[in-house]
């Protein structure tokens, strides 16, 4: 009897031990490059999020635009279009850029699109139900400068169990006004994949 | 005189609470009234997403994941199949042949016969 019991003890023991081979999590520092499938992921979205923010900071439109207006620029984020094969969420690196914005104290920032609503619904809201004293005045937006856009293309070449992708990633600032595209930022990845 | 004093003063003091509600403040928007009017019909919508967490997921790809939707799916194809073969067996059994002579392969007594349309099968 006592064997026995040894046996099935031994036996859940050896259950516990594959079924904790079989299936693992352990936390990464995200700064670790990691790539597994070869496609698009955090490491070319830091990748290309480095390199914008260093060529939107220090490009010649910051610049111009400071001598020329005597105060910082406002920006509006518009769309990034992906035209690439992959599910590709461009937030993950415009966000960075936005941040590299607000946090340089270079650029100015205002709000766009979906949470551009909500805020202008509250607002509203506020019109009928916030006292007089802290309710917000309509017609004091800022108005921006310039709108960023932006677009994701690839280029791929396989050939049995290899494959190039070439990933290029470009944005663009164009002032609101003029419609002039005062700068264009790239970032280019290629990749070799062999499965 | 002095009722008529408070009632003009008290008159004066709302019309000056009304007026600073309604100021415009210097460089607002001369158009601000359309926005308001605008934002105003649909401010319910607009606000009823606060305080939530909206859900804009996509399915990731996942190899394991994939394979094992695969073998659902096959097996799903064979129930399927197999159910279709033992439905038309049935409707081919002996004693409906005299009311379906040409349902079924005279060489493979018992087999539905799919005519042209057997592609599928292989699938």
């Amino acid at each position: 009897m006592k064997a026995l019991k040894l046996h099935i003890a031994i036996v859940l023991l050896m259950g516990l031990g594959l079924q904790s081979c079989f299936h693992n999590v352990a936390r990464v520092d995200p700064e670790k490059e990691m790539d597994i499938s070869g496609k698009w992921n955090d490491v070319d979205s830091k990748l290309t999020s480095e390199a914008m923010v260093e060529q939107v900071l220090q490009e010649d439109w910051l610049g111009n635009h400071m001598r020329d207006e005597k105060k910082k620029p406002v920006v509006i984020v518009g769309f990034v279009k992906n035209k690439s094969h992959e599910h590709i969420d461009a937030e993950t690196f415009m966000k960075d850029i936005e941040r590299s914005f607000i946090q340089s104290k270079k650029v100015r920032l205002v709000q766009g699109g979906e949470k551009r609503e909500q805020v202008r619904g509250e607002r509203a809201d506020q019109q009928i139900n916030s006292s007089q004293s802290t309710m917000k005045k309509w017609g004091l937006e800022v108005g921006a400068d310039y709108m960023m856009q932006g677009v994701i293309n690839t280029i791929v070449d396989a050939y049995k169990r290899k494959k190039v992708v070439y990933y290029q990633v470009d944005l663009e600032l164009t002032n609101m006004e003029t419609n002039e595209v005062v700068w264009i930022g790239d970032k280019k990845i290629k990749k070799y994949v062999k499965n | 005189m002095k009722r008529i004093v408070y009632i003009l003063s008290g008159i004066a003091f709302s019309l000056s609470l009304n007026a600073a509600a309604q100021a415009t403040v210097p460089d607002q928007n001369p158009n601000w009234q359309q926005s308001a009017q605008k934002y105003a019909e649909k401010s319910d919508e607009l606000t009823s997403s606060e305080s939530t967490t909206i859900h804009e997921t996509y399915e990731a790809y996942d190899w394991t994941e994939a394979k094992e939707a695969k073998k659902q799916d096959r097996k799903e194809r064979r129930h399927e199949l197999r159910k279709l073969k033992y439905q038309s067996r049935y409707r081919c059994r002996p004693h409906n042949r005299y009311y379906y002579p040409y349902q079924y392969n005279q060489y493979q007594y018992g087999y539905p016969n799919y005519g042209s349309n057997w592609w599928w099968l292989f699938f």
